[in-house]
């Protein structure tokens, strides 16, 4: 593993990378003109890859990881964007270019049982590539043919993957998850690959084996010199690999930096969130309590405009009108996003009212609904002009007037975060969150610019927000003064939770 | 062990052999076909008589263990006068022809060993045909999706919309008005090399032999035109869901070419229900070969359904005319069938590999 | 039956007739249970002669590697092993004083003091004992519900099961009543008749408010593919909860889910627990939810519990090898540790005819001696205490080279190579 040295030029770079799926896209629902509904897993990505480096790409399942790792390879077509490798664009290569590509960079998958064909044997698996490429290409000076020369070098891959060499006529089902994947590695080593794709090589495998496998990545990486993209959901494996790392979530990157920074001083909620709520194995774990992100991800079909984040996000920044405690304002954004999405009516709660009344003699009381609502909703303790605002989207939405309702609280409390999408922001540890941009983009600085200027503010963050202990208390320092004075009070109140 | 895109392993082999110990269907099946296909295969010398050899004095007999009474009437001058004369004559079965004649004295049996070769014949050609027909448009649609499938299975639907039966009488119809010939003449070599006439000189059996043997080529190219979208729908469905397995990914990854992982990695993984309708299909083509053949569109005469259709008119008076090749038909799609279950119980759970869990 | 069965002697745990002593509080008391599966390729010893006792309103890990046997030995605790398994011997001791008293007469060896032993009850009661008593939550929501019944109505039929089953108890056929051809027929005549009652449906929505679905009444009336993962597993947790259970097996509970939602659905279980006083038995192969929910922990290899403690004896002075190198195999997210400890090899099979009477770490095992290849009872680590115990030689006494067993020593066929 080494640091990426200043100034190199990167090995692969990804700009605005794009892959959308197309649902009702068929010749029958063209017929019916349906119109087609695009599902963003891939929503404009840009990651650098430095020589000799492992970038870890890591998220929940559906943010679009694996399918950034497919794409940039060109496994599958993108919807938009460009990938350049070693300076040469990946999307325009065509015939014998796209062939030396593929020779350049290998992928190995995550499930070793379906990613090896049944029908064949090892050996043929991991000498498929050399076939292909049509290698060697002229017969070895030793008299071997070309047949023996690939079962040889299939021979020297099983032994450096940790197999022995002449378990090379089986077939994949004779061998555990945890030697599948070794035969995985051994086929995309084959031809010398200067890059590799880990599309989560090691999720399906048990502890022990896992790190097995981790330590024979690593040692193949110092041996040939490999450049590694590792596409992870296990956070702890990726702190454990990786030399940069970059967070996904709902086909965007929200943050990259160094590993050791964004696991000591995320920036950005999520990436704490997601931090927080991994288990450490350890005795301190015992009974702690993590305050989880409510809710689900939200549906790719129909992403949060602005942030993707903002619908669960712990710090929503609120708008310069409004002034109230951090989970209050979650309450009426929660209550906002479910009437836009139609999540539920007033009729419904009516139903649960009327169910939960004892007696036959039920009034549709409008105290009562109000009350309700309130409860469910966490919006009890507002007061002052924000309870009034509530209290007439409420009264409102007694009234059955759903629509009406959404839009009072909009006009009222609409949050910057859902009104512009953030950008990366910060040079080398970047996250792409207003709380951290709104200084930024205010004055339409260069990125560059920004990253170095905050840098020279910042101070890395005293404690650790991850650290085992039992604890709630979640204020991360911020690496940067004038913005955390912006976030301190949503941080502040979270932490009393 | 493998063959072309097939490759057997031994639990496989283990597979269909605890199939067939366990289950007496399979056996039945596997025994009436090993029986049908050897048959076929020796009828020059084990049919008792030439199939084509007419014999009216012993025309209709019956089939051994059975006596038939026909009425002769002729006519005799008695006092004078022509009178016709009717009586009853018993006729019995003789064990030169244990199945009876058929009303051109025919021998029954040797008509049904030849029979088989034809139904055979022209049910494997049939499948082959229809095989190679649909798997590729199955697996080219499955692979690559979007028009081209919409395309080819839209194809495949409309063809599926027409009764084979008529489909294939129209197709016959179209071909005949191209070309004269509706069957190839293939020589016997059991015949011409004369294996076959000193073994029934040896055993005592009557020769010659015929030493051609018809092959009607249009009904195999018609059948296999009106079954390949069987295979074409099996095959697009396996290639739809084994062209998503990460194994085609990797093999993509490696910079495989289309053509290479459809015959390396889609074809060989979608062979099992392949080889399964395969089997399936031999019999659906004998049965609709017959029907062809019945309606007097075959182009040979040496066939189960021609005789049917030549025993429909005895019916009533030599019921074993057209009984005798029914049952061969019957027997040979129900053994093709119960070898068909048999594959697909033996090949279905779990393709190999699944085991390692 | 294998001869690996032998060897469970336990000091201070007496066999034979009667509940194994324990803690006063044990609710649960499991001694010598054994499943089989009795398949083609041979007979599979899943579970082995396996001992845990579970505490009132505590929550008790099974962790343990894929293969090890935890799910089965989950199933076994319940009754539910399905063909070709059986559960071949072994006593599920219960603690339920009215049980005890309703069967002490009729069958004796069934019960000792409060305890019953539910092996040896009759099928009825044990069919009956699921849902009040036990009851389970599995990995895999999506494939668990029904997706053609509606989540609410799902969860509405356990309640009425229940209902039933309490207005008259063990009586298998008191939970079916309703259920029979009349009932059929008119309901395929009437299909939207359902098969609940109105106030079973609204017991229904209260479970899933109480496990934190929002909008619980109309989220009762979708379909299983309505809901997103954690959700559904929310629902699985609402269904288990119908009963009332005792003990909540949770099998895997969080496998399937992200990070963020697997800490909902932690807090759920704990704030569950902590509130109805539920003992759980959590069924995992992370240690980390593991050391976030459990407070005694039992780590299983091979169909057998190797080792088990408190949190702290496993997690920081585990004496058996395989703990070890289980703990030693995770990167650690705090601390980027320069370099895994993984062991070596691959899980065995568990196929009777290769276990044999051994240890069956003994040959991934870093330490093996010659004393590992006999069958190994279960030492206590702390004598004195029946809390942290393990089955391994180490625990009597120190690893001495002298004895070790050449490295060689299971290499028959063994084509694995570790990569240290």
């Amino acid at each position: 593993m080494s640091e990426p040295a200043a100034g190199e030029e990167p090995l692969l770079e990804v700009r605005g990378l794009r892959k959308y799926y197309f649902e009702n896209d068929s010749l029958f629902d063209r017929l019916l003109r349906r119109e087609p509904t695009s599902v963003k897993a891939v929503d404009g990505v840009d990651l650098e890859v430095y020589p000799g480096e492992t970038l870890g790409v890591v998220g929940e399942s559906g943010c679009g990881k694996s399918t950034t790792g497919e794409t940039l390879l060109r496994l599958r077509e993108a919807t938009d964007g460009s990938v350049r490798f070693d300076g040469e664009d990946v999307m325009e290569m065509s015939g014998d270019e796209l062939t030396r590509f593929r020779k350049r960079a290998g992928i190995v998958f995550q499930d070793p049982f379906s990613s090896l064909d049944p029908r064949m044997t090892v050996g043929d698996i991991v000498g498929e590539g050399l076939k292909i490429h049509g290698m060697p290409e002229e017969s070895p000076e030793d008299g071997r043919s070309k047949r023996e020369w690939r079962r040889d070098r299939a021979r020297e891959l099983l032994e450096r993957v940790g197999l022995s060499a002449d378990q090379i006529d089986r077939y994949p089902h004779e061998f555990s998850g945890g030697q599948r994947q070794r035969v995985g590695i051994a086929r995309a080593l084959a031809l010398d690959p200067e890059f590799v794709v880990l599309d989560e090589p090691v999720s399906a495998l048990d502890v022990s084996v896992q790190a097995q496998i981790l330590n024979l990545l690593e040692d193949l990486q110092e041996e040939f010199g490999l450049t590694y993209l590792f596409i992870a959901h296990d956070l702890s494996v990726v702190r454990h690999i990786c030399d940069r790392v970059a967070v996904m979530y709902l086909g965007e990157v929200v943050e990259t930096g160094p590993t050791d920074d964004i696991f000591e001083s995320p920036k950005h909620p999520y990436t704490e969130a997601l931090l927080e709520s991994v288990p450490r194995a350890s005795v301190e774990e015992q009974g702690r309590r993590v305050d989880p992100l409510p809710g689900d991800v939200p549906s790719p079909r129909n992403p949060p405009s602005g942030c993707h984040f903002r619908t669960r996000c712990p710090e929503v920044i609120q708008p310069a009108t409004v002034d109230i405690p951090q989970e209050q304002y979650r309450g009426v954004m929660n209550l906002r996003d479910r009437l836009e999405r139609q999540g539920f009516t007033a009729e419904s709660v009516w139903e649960t009212l009327e169910s939960e009344h004892d007696g036959d003699d039920f009034e549709r009381d409008t105290v009562a609904f109000k009350e309700a609502m309130r409860e469910e909703f966490d919006l009890a303790d507002l007061s002052g002009a924000t309870m009034d605002t509530v209290e007439d989207a409420l009264e409102i939405l007694a009234n059955g007037r759903e629509d009406e309702a959404a839009e009072r609280l909009r006009e009222a409390f609409a949050s910057p975060c859902e009104e512009e999408e953030p950008v990366l922001t910060g040079g080398e540890h970047a996250a792409a969150c207003h709380l951290f941009a709104d200084e930024e983009y205010d004055r339409d600085l260069d990125p560059e610019d920004v990253g170095n200027a905050m840098g020279g503010m910042g101070a890395p963050g005293p404690s650790p927000p991850v650290d085992g202990d039992v604890d709630d208390d979640l204020d991360p320092d911020g690496p940067d003064g004038t913005v955390e004075a912006d976030a301190d009070d949503s941080v502040g109140t979270d932490g009393d939770r | 062990m493998k063959i072309g895109p097939i490759s057997i392993s031994p639990r496989t082999i283990r597979n269909l052999r605890k199939e067939f110990r366990s289950s007496g269907l399979a056996r039945i099946g596997v025994v009436l076909v090993v029986v049908i296909v050897l048959a076929a295969a020796f009828a020059p010398m084990i049919a008792p008589h030439n199939p084509r050899t007419q014999n009216l004095d012993r025309a209709q007999l019956p089939p051994l263990g059975f006596t038939d009474t026909e009425q002769r009437t002729s006519t005799e001058m008695v006092n004078g006068s022509v009178q016709t004369v009717t009586e009853n004559v018993t006729v019995n079965a003789t064990a030169q022809h244990p199945l009876g004649t058929n009303s051109l004295g025919q021998d029954i049996l040797s008509r049904a060993i030849y029979g088989a070769r034809t139904s055979l014949l022209v049910g494997l050609f049939g499948t082959v045909l229809a095989a190679l027909l649909g798997v590729t448009v199955g697996l080219t649609a499955g692979y690559y999706r979007g028009r081209i499938d919409d395309a080819l299975m839209r194809t495949a639907d409309v063809s599926l919309a027409f009764p084979s039966l008529v489909l294939a009488i129209a197709l016959i119809g179209l071909f005949s008005r191209f070309q004269a010939d509706v069957a190839i003449a293939i020589t016997d070599p059991l015949v011409t090399t004369g294996v076959a006439g000193s073994f029934r000189d040896a055993v005592g059996l009557p020769t010659p032999m015929p030493e051609t043997f018809v092959l009607p080529t249009v009904v195999i190219l018609v059948v296999g035109f009106v079954n390949w979208v069987w295979f074409a729908r099996i095959a697009r469905g396996e290639a739809l869901s084994v062209r998503e397995e990460e194994y085609v990914k990797a093999a993509r990854a490696l910079g495989a070419s289309d053509v290479r992982i459809v015959f390396r990695h889609v074809l060989p993984n979608s062979i099992t229900p392949i080889l399964v309708l395969a089997t399936i299909q031999v019999a659906a083509i004998i049965l609709l070969e017959s029907a062809l053949s019945f309606l007097g569109f075959s182009g040979t005469t040496l066939s189960w359904g021609f005789d049917i259709a030549q025993g429909r008119d005895y019916l009533s008076s030599s019921w074993w005319i057209a009984t005798v090749p029914g049952i061969a038909i019957v027997l040979s799609v129900i053994g093709i069938n119960l070898v068909g279950d048999w594959l697909r119980d033996a090949l279905d759970p779990g393709i190999e590999g699944e085991g390692g869990m | 039956m294998s001869e690996t069965t032998s060897g469970t002697e336990r000091a201070g745990t007496p066999t034979g007739d009667g509940a194994p002593e324990g803690h006063p509080d044990d609710v649960l008391r499991v001694r010598d249970l054994s499943t089989r599966f009795f398949t083609e390729e041979g007979q599979i010893n899943a579970v082995e002669s396996l001992d845990f006792t579970v505490r009132d309103g505590e929550v008790f890990g099974i962790v343990g590697e894929s293969g090890s046997g935890k799910s089965v030995a989950a199933l076994s605790l319940v009754d539910l092993v399905d063909s070709p398994g059986r559960i071949t011997s072994g006593e599920v001791w219960y603690r339920d004083a009215d049980l005890a008293d309703e069967f002490r007469d009729d069958v004796p060896e069934a019960v000792d003091g409060e305890f019953v032993d539910t092996r040896r009850l009759p099928e009825g009661v044990r069919r009956a004992l699921r849902g009040p008593a036990f009851s389970m939550v599995f990995q895999d929501p999506m494939s668990s519900l029904n997706p053609s019944i509606t989540v609410g109505e799902q969860i509405a039929e356990a309640v009425e099961v229940q209902r039933r089953a309490r207005a008259n108890p063990r009586r298998t056929r008191s939970r079916t009543q309703g259920y029979g051809m009349g009932r059929l027929i008119v309901d395929s005549l009437l299909p939207n008749r359902g098969y609940t009652s109105e106030s079973s449906m609204n017991r229904a929505i209260e479970l899933l408010e109480q496990v934190g679905i929002p909008d619980p009444a109309e989220r009762a009336h979708e379909y299983p593919h309505q809901f997103s993962g954690g959700m559904l597993q929310r629902a699985m947790i609402a269904q288990a909860l119908a009963g009332e259970p005792d003990v909540l097996i949770a099998d895997e509970p969080t496998t399937a889910l992200d990070v963020t939602i697997q800490a909902q659905i932690l807090n759920l279980l704990r704030d569950l627990q902590e509130e109805q006083d539920t003992s759980v038995v959590m069924i995992t192969h992370d240690l980390g939810v593991i050391a976030r929910m459990c407070n005694r922990v039992g780590v299983m290899y091979a169909g057998q519990i190797v080792e088990r403690g408190t949190l702290s004896d496993v997690f920081d002075s585990p004496v058996h090898p395989y703990t070890e190198g289980l703990i030693g195999s995770i990167p650690d997210l705090d601390d980027p540790a320069p370099r895994l400890q993984p062991i070596e090899g691959n899980v065995p099979s568990l196929l009777d005819e290769e276990m044999g009477g051994r240890c069956f770490f003994a040959d991934r095992c870093p330490k093996a001696m010659s004393d590992c290849l006999q069958p190994i009872p279960e030492y206590d680590a702390e004598p004195g205490t029946d809390e942290h115990a393990a089955r391994c030689v180490l625990t009597e006494r120190e690893y001495d080279e002298a004895d070790a067993l050449p490295p060689d020593h299971f290499d028959r066929n063994e084509e694995v190579r570790g990569d240290e």
